[in-house]
């Protein structure tokens, strides 16, 4: 039933309407049909009544009216429906006035007109229309035949009256509900705004408070962990969901008894009169703060630290904002930097005490140590019935080995040494396992092997000692060209013998010694990769097998010539044309000139080896060796005997007395 | 070197040979053991250590108890120690070490795969030349065998 009247108050609009074209649309509606039945029912009346004019116009009116309704149905025009009606509102009374009937009672009717006009046409237009109905009104009123209306002047005083006080009210309620229908309008979109505004806000916060790292949480005074906290701490704290939780009953178990208890105390001074922030920030009980970490048994404790601080919410609510960190990672990298330390700090106390020890007794020691674990190895080995027996003999070891590192000074050594006998003891006092006599089995390989360490860091030291001594007559240049001989020859694989006895390398200025280092390094390496023959070919041909390279220094007047010579293949001219002719470089003009022919290996592209082969990143090209011979003031001089043997001739200007070498 | 980096094998061990051979391998006196001992040997398998501790686990076992495994596995006798047998080995070995990873998981102790030496007298390689070694023979109706460890925590306390 509601649903019919909804329906033909609204003329069958089925889209959402804002209360004012709802409250204007079903009033224009009820209007109409109220009016049009009114009118109906008068107009009928009269023609009863044998009015025959008033009723046929007053029935006609109704029915147009009725028209208008359904007009406005089909055509949802609002407007022009209120435009319509209050033409109709105003023709009626108009005529009802006019026509004088009923002892002129239907003028009675002209009060009704600024409600409708008012309402249906808004207070602009509303007052045109009544100021316009008005004054025609008053033309019937007051113009001599115009109109039969008759009634007495105080009748038409009232009449007067009346319409004005209620069109001014009507305008003036029409305009109050105008603006009040803004102003609602007007909240109402702010307040979509805002609506809209907070979230947007809030699917910020959630974002922050889903990724943030640390764990964010609000306690309230009751100590109960509020639902806006970070996701991370459910992570931190280990359990799920943690909203409306007492915080304290949450930590209970998981933290020690005294942190909990201070804790406890901690946030009653909080909520107390007066809190002293930044006081409470250094009395934290629980920054830092372990707790056990179920998840992770190779991290088995979870290292925190809590802050806390207090806010003020609205209408002076406090809350404590608490955050907590995961300092885990950071805790165990810094104990292990610790242990680290204490590691190498503990090595150096070793070492000092090991130094300062006469080194015949060092030796002694350390024979005699082994010689104990050997003995009580030995019965590892071989071992007697019963267990209980070893681990009275490993005690008389270790007790042993004790003892002399007392003697000697040696107090780490001992004070392992005596950790392991405490061991031992305890293990005693024990049924017997297996499980004992692997410990201490371990813990004796583990003495065992710092012995060792001690004996090696003692040969080492050592053996710094006598190289001092021997190598102090020997020239540091001479060392690196038998080194660098020896070394290559390993790792190549290759045999060759360096013949100094002609080599003063004192001779050498110290400006050009590290150059010229560089440079017979280099040639040595050539000498091992192409210039010397295998060592059957070299047998072949009448050659010794290992190769033989030659170091030797001359002065000749102002000059140092330095020679490089090794006793290989030497270079194939006829290669070195075709590689010249590869590269464009070749004149005929030197076909019968050695030298020519020899200079054209310091041309770039002229690669030492005739394949590729991945030796020596260093490779210095000889047109490099050549510029840095140059550069060093020197001439280079190459001797080729194919077959036979190269030699590099390196020429320097002897420099004055004062600046040679010893 | 710590025993808890130990224990795992020795279960490991026990286990394995329960499993696969219904065999008790029973351990006895362990010994500290030097780089080059000498010993007779004839194939190992070797699983490599690293972590908070670096070293190497090495099941050495005889000729005659190698070739009795293989064939309680393959089902054929062999005459030598040949790929059946390294194959074998190698399978035992496996799973003694997949089975003692799940005891070091505590600890951060990577496993490597397992490798095979074979030859009498063969060298392994340890790590350093100071490395504490122990050995703990094991007994078998069948034969004994032998696990050597050699460990160095690298954070020593």
């Amino acid at each position: 039933m509601g649903r019919f009247f909804y329906n033909l108050l609204t003329s069958g609009i089925k889209e959402k309407l804002t209360p004012e074209q709802l409250v204007k649309i079903v009033s224009l509606n009820a209007m109409m049909i109220l009016g049009a039945s009114m009118m109906a029912f008068f107009g009928i009346r009269d023609l009863i009544q044998e009015h025959w004019l008033v009723g046929i116009v007053v029935s006609t009116l109704a029915a147009v009216v009725y028209g208008v309704f359904f007009f406005i149905r089909l055509t949802r025009n609002i407007a022009l429906g209120g435009y319509v009606i209050t033409i109709i509102a105003m023709a009626l009374f108009t005529y009802l006035t006019w026509s004088g009937s009923n002892e002129g009672s239907g003028s009675l009717w002209m009060n009704v007109f600024p409600i409708i006009a008012y309402f249906l046409l808004g207070q602009k237009v509303g007052s045109w229309f009544v100021l316009g109905f008005f004054l025609h009104q008053m033309l019937l009123f007051f113009v001599p035949g115009y109109g039969n209306l008759v009634l007495p002047l105080d009748f038409k005083a009232r009449l007067i009256g009346s319409f004005i006080i209620i069109s001014l009210y009507s305008l003036a309620f029409e305009t109050i509900r105008n603006r009040a229908q803004t102003e609602i309008e007007k909240s109402r979109q702010s307040l979509e705004e805002t609506a809209i505004q907070l979230e947007e806000a809030k699917i910020r916060t959630d974002g922050i408070l889903a990724h943030v790292n640390e764990g964010i949480f609000l306690l309230n005074e009751k100590y109960e962990i509020e639902p806006q906290y970070s996701q991370e701490l459910e992570v931190i704290l280990g359990e799920a969901p943690l909203a409306g939780r007492n915080f304290l009953d949450v930590l209970r178990g998981k933290i020690p008894e005294p942190a909990w208890k201070a804790s406890q105390d901690y946030f009653e001074m909080f909520f107390g009169k007066k809190p002293n922030l930044t006081l409470l920030a250094e009395i934290n009980p629980l920054d830092p703060v372990v707790i056990p970490n179920p998840q992770r048994p190779d991290f088995p404790e979870k290292h925190l630290a809590f802050s806390f601080t207090l806010i003020r919410l609205e209408k002076g609510a406090l809350r404590l904002l608490g955050t907590v960190r995961d300092q885990t990672d950071s805790i165990i990298l810094s104990q292990k930097l610790k242990a680290e330390e204490d590691r190498s700090a503990r090595q150096m106390k070793s070492l000092f005490q090991i130094i300062h020890v006469r080194s015949d007794l060092m030796g002694q020691f350390l024979e005699d140590a082994q010689a104990e674990i050997h003995e009580v190895n030995r019965l590892l080995k071989n071992p007697p019935e019963h267990g209980d027996e070893l681990l009275v003999h490993l005690f008389q070891a270790v007790h042993a080995i004790k003892g002399n590192a007392v003697l000697l000074g040696l107090k780490s050594f001992a004070d392992r040494a005596h950790g392991l006998e405490e061991k031992i003891q305890h293990l005693r006092q024990r049924p017997f396992e297996w499980a004992h006599l692997l410990t201490v089995t371990v813990d004796l390989s583990v003495l065992q092997s710092e012995l060792d360490d001690i004996r090696g860091l003692i040969q080492r030291v050592a053996g710094f000692n006598s190289q001092m001594l021997e190598n102090q007559g020997r020239d540091l240049l001479l060392m690196t060209m038998e080194k660098t001989v020896e070394r290559l020859c390993q790792d190549l694989g290759r045999k060759a013998v360096l013949d100094i006895g002609n080599f003063h390398p004192e001779w050498i200025p110290g400006e050009l010694r590290k150059g010229l280092k560089d440079i017979l390094v280099q040639l040595v390496r050539n000498s091992l990769v192409h210039g010397l023959e295998s060592e059957a070919d070299r047998l072949q041909r009448g050659k010794e097998g290992p190769g033989k390279v030659l170091l030797s220094t001359e002065v000749r007047g102002s000059e140092l010539v330095v020679s490089y010579q090794d006793d290989g293949r030497g270079l194939d001219e006829a290669k070195i044309r075709s590689k010249a002719q590869e590269l464009g470089i070749w004149k005929d003009a030197w076909a019968g000139d050695p030298q020519k022919i020899l200079a054209l290996i310091f041309q770039p592209g002229f690669s030492t080896a005739e394949g590729l082969d991945l030796h020596g990143g260093r490779g210095m090209g000889m047109g490099l060796i050549k510029q840095r011979i140059e550069k060093m003031g020197g001439a280079l001089k190459i001797r080729n005997q194919p077959g036979k043997s190269l030699t590099f001739e390196f020429r320097f200007p002897l420099p004055t007395k004062d600046s040679s070498q010893k | 070197m710590d025993i808890k980096y130990i224990e795992p094998f020795i279960h490991a061990t026990k286990h394995a040979f329960s499993e696969l051979f219904s065999l008790d391998a029973k351990e006895k006196v362990p010994y500290l053991m030097k780089k080059d001992d000498p010993h007779n040997w004839e194939i190992s398998g070797i699983i490599g250590l690293a972590g908070e501790a670096r070293g190497v686990v090495v099941i050495s076992f005889s000729k005659a108890l190698a070739q009795d495994l293989t064939a309680s596995i393959t089902g054929k006798p062999t005459l030598e120690l040949d790929e059946d047998v390294v194959d074998a080995v190698g399978e035992i070995v496996n799973i003694i070490a997949g089975n003692a990873k799940k005891g070091l998981e505590d600890f951060k102790l990577m496993i490597s795969l397992p490798s095979i030496v074979r030859g009498p007298g063969h060298t392994i390689g340890w790590p350093s030349a100071s490395i504490p070694i122990v050995g703990i023979p094991f007994e078998t109706p069948q034969g004994s065998f032998n696990l050597a460890v050699g460990l160095e925590n690298l954070i020593q306390t």
